[in-house]
């Protein structure tokens, strides 16, 4: 009678705790390379340079005093866990970031430099 | 409690539980957009902070626009939550009978924290704003009646 008890409750557990797992990622990937910006000096470097070096930017913005040319690349980290009666979705998207600002003759003013496509990870919603 | 009791309860568990699967289900959803959006408040000063200040200080922004005769930066990050509960029957009946039982619930909130600076043409920070969306509880927030 024992045995019957213990195989039931392992049974019930087991139903309990079915389910799966899914881990998936995304990547939307442009090669820049931010260690070549050591190769750019403000104020001189002209945007046809940073082309050239960087290749062709994601997105070009119209500012008041120039422009600004955009290179972004993306990681996104989804987990989904599905359980008997409850089912956790979480992803989580970062990116890589770079920015170039030109004045009105296309001479490079300032650039900003944001790595945190490393920082997307796997995991439960908290 | 008998021990005929006791195997029955379990049986009737495992089997409710085959049963219920996919009948009654919960979801929790979160999505994350960005990394997290501080504001370095003694470090960003109205009419002295350049533009390149802020950015050796907080990096690439998240945007660029032209506002009038002025530069907008936006850093951002997006948390998205959602809950959903779903009630319906776990064999699909619609091959047999015209009606079947199916019926779901729920409540997506998207908060933003927002950092948005602005520069005039000389590239000296104007004015700024910050929003902390994230702050907001998540129930309180959704069947808030504040829009």
């Amino acid at each position: 009678m024992r045995s019957t008890v213990k195989i039931l409750a392992v049974l019930l557990i087991t139903t309990l705790l079915s389910g799966c797992i899914v881990l998936g990622k995304n990547k939307q990937f442009q090669p820049f390379d931010s260690t070549e910006l050591d190769k750019l000096s403000p104020g001189q470097t002209k945007a046809s340079e940073v082309t050239e070096i960087f290749g062709a930017p994601s997105e070009v913005v119209e500012l008041a005093n120039g422009n600004a040319y955009v290179y972004k690349r993306t990681v996104t980290k989804g987990t989904v866990c599905w359980l008997l009666l409850i089912t956790l979705g979480n992803a989580e998207k970062q990116h890589d970031q770079l920015v170039f600002f030109f004045d009105l003759n296309d001479t490079l003013t300032h650039y900003g430099l944001s790595l945190d496509a490393d920082k997307a990870k796997y995991g439960l919603p908290r | 409690m008998d021990s005929r009791v006791k195997i029955f309860t379990a049986f009737f568990l495992l089997v409710a539980g085959f049963f219920l699967s996919g009948c009654i289900t919960y979801q929790i959803s979160r999505y994350v957009e960005g990394d997290e959006v501080v504001l370095p408040n003694d470090r960003l000063e109205v009419g002295k902070t350049t533009l390149g200040e802020v950015l050796s200080l907080i990096g690439a922004p998240d945007n660029v626009a032209k506002v009038g005769m002025e530069n907008l930066l936006i850093y951002e990050r997006a948390l998205l939550y959602r809950n959903r509960i779903k009630v319906g029957f776990p064999i699909p009946l619609s091959s047999l009978l015209r009606t079947s039982f199916d019926a779901s619930a729920y409540g997506t909130l998207v908060r933003y924290d927002s950092l948005a600076l602005f520069f005039n043409s000389e590239g000296i920070l104007s004015h700024k704003t910050f929003e902390k969306g994230s702050s907001h509880p998540y129930f309180k927030t959704l069947f808030s009646s504040n829009r």
